[in-house]
């Protein structure tokens, strides 16, 4: 079975996959009392006054099943309720923030796979040298420190103290630019639209700012991926094949890149759903500690105001992200090693 | 307990004992280890002697909530009254983090307990019987490892208002099926053994081969995930603590200490690392303890290793 | 007639946490072009260290301490592999030595096809030939009339790269060029030419399309099958020596021989020299002209196959040969147990297991010594010329 047929059996599988998500988010919904539940439809805050028609409209008094085909229906118009956090309905919400989350993801995941990997492979090719101990170290500090705490740690010392590193997306002068007339946001990604405007001080201004939560957000998940990649490296370097491959007179860069690299990533790509969970833990965390306006930073205020629309939606939302990105990560995998394809 | 009684018990359990010997003669070799050994005593006896170090003050109701020195918004530097000084709100940051020592170790084991316990017992069904219950039970951690982590510990929250149990209920939720699937595979592997069938055939009842042949042996990849486990669970309730969305205000959690500290990081004009004692010292408390579980999580690991290998 | 290869003290060590594993302790080999040198023991006796140490690829913590190891190369010129630099090793590896690994599929990386790393192989060692070949294809293409402008770009671009090529591969300007997207193209047609060159060595495999089989992947092939590309894999460059190390171990005893027959006949085409290691004397019987027995990292006993069987010499062939099943005889085995290399039994390594063992064999170490022609014999009972 060759790798398109496995591409399209897998993305025929997504649709009731997703499917399976929305049930358990409703599944989920269910646990709340009618008139709570009432706000996820609305669009509006005025339309909370009348909650019996809503209640009656919704049928949120009937079985479970009726309910899911109404509020099915109501997803996927769009309308996943009002926000009362920030007063907005939520796919608006979504929306709106949703930028500034991708801005950061968009830096930390190269950054995170290109130094973790590189990191693994020297820490395993030097073995016990000086080079593996100081990176092991590294990977047990990664792996124990706290987001928060690294955070609050960056801050302090880069804004609070040096003064080079500020939070939040842009300066003052910056946004107050961005937000005027002459400057036409595409994105809004601030880094893309700068340079599409061609306003480059812009464009080093939101880059200052993303240093420190780039930063934070790649430690803890570098430490945790070069460990990985280590380990899984030292048993490809153990196997026969590797010997032949020097047998036949390659070079050992070249036996450590085309024979030992390739299948050291197979657990590494495996690792790779867990690993989007855990940034986006980190994303939380590092959103709300650098006051970034973005989808983590909004559902953490949904939850302690318990803006129950709020906190379904992003739910929903981030399990459909994982969904996927469990798919490419499948996809990858069945790229590397020719034989998952043929289950 | 009906196998007490059975003399030949020690005769059964012999290679049992020569594995756990050897297992600790391989953690003694290990410096690393050691040095994780010995932070986590160092946190065990703190929370252990927590009343004594800290003793709540008199008539106080409930030990895990920090004493107020007053009510001013300025933290107040370490001083012989309060020796790592106060937090916003007064609250004794010494205090705090000696309880929030019992606190840590509390809702590790709790959480670990519950996880392992629920594990094992629907891992050894899945795995010994097979067939449709282990079709259910795999399908519903599929179920539950669909969603991101983090996703369903904040609706879980929000269900049930937030608080330090319901995190750790939320944790327990999505925490066992690591564990589960981790002791299927293992019965699934030790099942085929001629040992088991030996067991089977003298009439042993399917509960007594799980417990006192199958699970006995299954245990050993289970260390290294709980003692890493054990870190990344308190880890993830500091953090939520840290949001707002576990312990409340003025408990003794590290994570919910960390969080009085956000007004004070960038110090005063004059001195940044003015008010440090809000959130250093927390903080070094969280990263030891961790740090501690890690190594002893990572030697069990590689111990287990050459273990499987000699297999 | 000079050796092809002479190996002389080798002595290689494991540094492990329990101690220095004393792996080969003073090895003495030769190689005659063309014959078939058999290397027979247990499990563990050293020879698969043997082996590695002529291609310098002892793994770590293992080092060859002392010892060399002498070759004659195909252009004559005679080296001492061990204290060659990496890049004339690699020189030789795959192309003048070549080694077939135990079991069959385990030389093979399981992400790749058959093909290409057959390809791989030659691609590394037979540049020139494909070069030329290439070459000549892209002359021909450049003579059509109905090419494109473009394509005559490329074509010109293409007769650069690979006359750059014939001379030398790692030149920087070939390097980069590689890297780049759409340029790195121009590998395609080198690729498809060693790709060739890997089918038809599957054909002198005796295999059966052999076209579909270099495009599988290793996990889609049967034992033997891989067994089969392993062989063609060593023998693409026509190798000098090939060191075949148990290759039929791990295989059905009728798939065992095919492989072996298979093997006599690649031998009587290419004209290779082959050491064979095995435990198996049968197999030795079959397809060595000489053979030496290893015990414990020390050479017991060399001779001509037949003196060998005829007349055994060193109390542990005796016992090996005893020890083969027979109908009507009652099971034997050598009594004892292969000994702890980290604390070897001092003097000869078998004297604690041997029948006739005197009170010098524990204390002196015996010297291999010539009884009758080309019959060598490393034990006290015997004396005869130095070695």
């Amino acid at each position: 079975m060759g790798l398109v047929t496995y591409v399209v059996r897998r993305l025929l599988l997504l649709v009731p996959t997703m499917f399976g998500v929305t049930l358990l988010i409703f599944g989920l919904i269910q646990f709340f009392s009618p008139v709570e539940r009432a706000s996820l439809y609305v669009k509006d805050p005025r339309q909370m006054s009348s909650i019996e028609s809503i209640i009656e409209k919704y049928h949120l008094n009937d079985p479970p099943y009726i309910q899911y085909i109404y509020w099915l229906n109501e997803v996927l118009h769009g309308n996943l309720g009002w926000s009362k956090s920030v007063n907005m309905p939520v796919a608006q919400a979504i929306c709106e923030f949703l930028p500034a989350t991708v801005e950061l993801v968009i830096y930390s995941v190269p950054i995170i796979f290109v130094v973790g990997i590189w990191l693994g492979k020297i820490s395993a090719v030097h073995k016990d040298t000086a080079i593996d101990h100081i990176v092991r170290a590294f990977a047990i500090i990664g792996w124990s420190l706290p987001t928060f705490w690294s955070a609050i740690i960056l801050l302090a010392v880069f804004y609070g103290h040096l003064k080079i590193f500020p939070p939040e997306r842009l300066s003052i002068e910056a946004s107050l630019y961005v937000n005027s007339p002459s400057f036409i946001r595409y994105t809004r990604i601030n880094t893309i639209d700068a340079l599409l405007n061609g306003e480059l001080w812009i464009f080093f201004d939101a880059l200052r700012h993303l240093v420190l939560p780039v930063l934070n957000l790649t430690i803890v998940i570098v430490a945790i991926l070069m460990r990985v990649v280590r380990s899984s490296m030292l048993e490809a370097l153990s196997k026969t094949y590797v010997i032949a491959a020097r047998a036949k007179g390659l070079s050992e860069k070249e036996v450590i890149n085309k024979h030992a690299m390739r299948n050291a990533m197979i657990p590494a790509v495996t690792l790779a759903g867990a690993l989007v969970a855990g940034m986006l833990t980190g994303l939380v965390i590092t959103e709300t500690v650098f006051n970034i306006p973005g989808i983590g930073r909004w559902a953490v205020n949904a939850a302690i105001q318990l803006d129950i629309p709020a906190v379904l939606g992003f739910a929903l939302f981030a399990s459909l992200v994982y969904v996927i990105t469990n798919l490419v990560v499948d996809i990858l995998y069945a790229y590397i090693d020719p034989r998952i394809r043929l289950r | 307990m009906f196998w007490v009684r059975d003399k030949s018990l020690k005769r059964e359990l012999e290679p049992t004992i020569r594995e756990l010997k050897f297992v600790l003669k391989r953690i003694r070799s290990s410096p690393l280890s050691i040095v994780g050994i010995v932070l986590i005593s160092f946190f065990l006896v703190i929370a252990i002697l927590a009343p004594v170090l800290a003793p709540p003050p008199e008539g106080w109701r409930d030990p895990y909530m920090i004493p107020r020195d007053g009510f001013s918004v300025t933290p107040r530097p370490p001083s012989p009254k309060h020796p790592f000084g106060t937090a916003e709100g007064q609250y004794d940051i010494y205090y705090g983090c000696i309880w929030g020592t019992r606190t840590a170790f509390r809702v590790g084991v709790i959480v670990i307990g519950c996880t392992v316990l629920i594990g094992i017992f629907i891992g050894s069904i899945s795995g010994y019987y097979g067939g449709k219950i282990d079709e259910i039970f795999m399908r519903l951690t599929d179920v539950i490892y669909a969603f991101p982590g983090i996703v369903l510990v904040m609706v879980l929250v929000v269900i049930l208002g937030p608080s330090l149990e319901s995190v750790m209920i939320a944790l327990i939720l999505i925490g066992w099926p690591t564990y589960a699937r981790l002791i299927r595979g293992e019965v699934l592997r030790i099942k085929q053994e001629d040992f088991v069938e030996a067991a089977k055939a003298i009439g042993c009842t399917d509960f007594r081969v799980i417990v006192r042949h199958i699970l006995p042996n299954a245990i050993y990849p289970l260390l290294a995930v709980a003692s890493l486990d054990m870190g990344s669970i308190v880890l993830t309730v500091a953090a939520f603590s840290f949001l707002g969305l576990g312990a409340p205000i003025g408990y003794a959690d590290w994570g919910q200490m960390i969080a009085l500290s956000r007004n004070w990081i960038i110090g005063t004009p004059t001195n940044p690392y003015e008010y440090w004692y809000t959130f250093i010292i927390p903080g070094i408390f969280i990263f030891t303890f961790v740090l501690g579980w890690g190594l002893l999580g990572d030697a069990f690991r590689d111990i287990l290793d050459p273990m499987l290998r000699r297999r | 007639m000079e050796e092809l290869l002479n190996i002389k003290n080798l002595v290689v060590r494991f540094y492990t946490y329990e101690g220095v594993v004393k792996a080969i302790e003073g090895v003495n080999l030769f190689l005659r072009k063309g014959e078939t040198l058999g290397l027979v023991g247990e499990t563990g006796c050293g020879k698969s260290v043997t082996s590695l140490s002529i291609l310098a690829l002892v793994p770590p913590p293992g080092r060859i301490e002392d010892g060399e190891i002498f070759f004659k190369r195909k252009d004559g010129k005679r080296v001492n592999l061990l204290e060659l630099n990496e890049e004339d090793l690699m020189h030789i590896r795959g192309n003048e030595i070549s080694m077939v690994f135990q079991e069959p599929g385990a030389a093979l990386n399981p992400l790749y096809t058959v093909g290409e790393q057959i390809a791989e192989a030659i691609i590394l060692h037979r540049r020139e030939e494909l070069c030329r070949r290439i070459l000549e294809e892209i002359d021909e293409e450049m003579r059509k009339a109905d090419t494109s402008p473009i394509k005559m770009l490329f074509l010109r671009f293409e007769k650069w790269a690979y006359t750059k090529m014939l001379k030398n591969t790692r030149t920087l300007s070939l390097r980069i060029v590689s890297k780049i997207p759409l340029l790195n193209l121009y590998l395609r047609r080198l690729k498809k030419h060693a790709k060739n060159e890997a089918v038809k060595m599957l054909k002198d495999m005796r295999i059966a399309d052999p076209e579909r089989i270099a495009n599988m992947y290793p996990h889609e092939l049967s034992g033997g099958m891989k067994q089969r590309a392993v062989i063609a894999m060593a023998l693409a460059c026509n190798p000098v020596l090939l060191i075949a190390d148990e290759p039929t171990t791990n295989l059905d005893v009728t798939v065992q021989a095919q492989i072996l027959n298979l093997i006599r006949e690649l031998k009587e085409k290419f004209d290779t020299t082959i050491l064979y290691i095995t435990h198996d004397l049968g197999v030795i019987a079959e397809m060595c002209d000489r053979v030496a027995v290893m015990y414990a990292g020390v050479i017991c006993e060399i001779a001509d196959v037949n003196r060998i069987f005829e007349k055994p010499l060193h109390p542990y062939t005796k016992a090996l040969l005893e020890c083969i099943p027979r109908p009507g005889k009652k099971f034997k085995s050598i009594k004892g147990e292969v000994p702890n290399l980290i604390n070897p039994p001092p003097g000869c390594r078998f004297h604690p297991r041997c029948p006739r063992a005197m009170e010098i064999c524990s204390k002196v170490e015996p010297k291999m010594v010539e009884v009758e022609k080309n019959h060598f014999v490393a034990c006290h009972l015997y004396r005869g010329e130095p070695s």
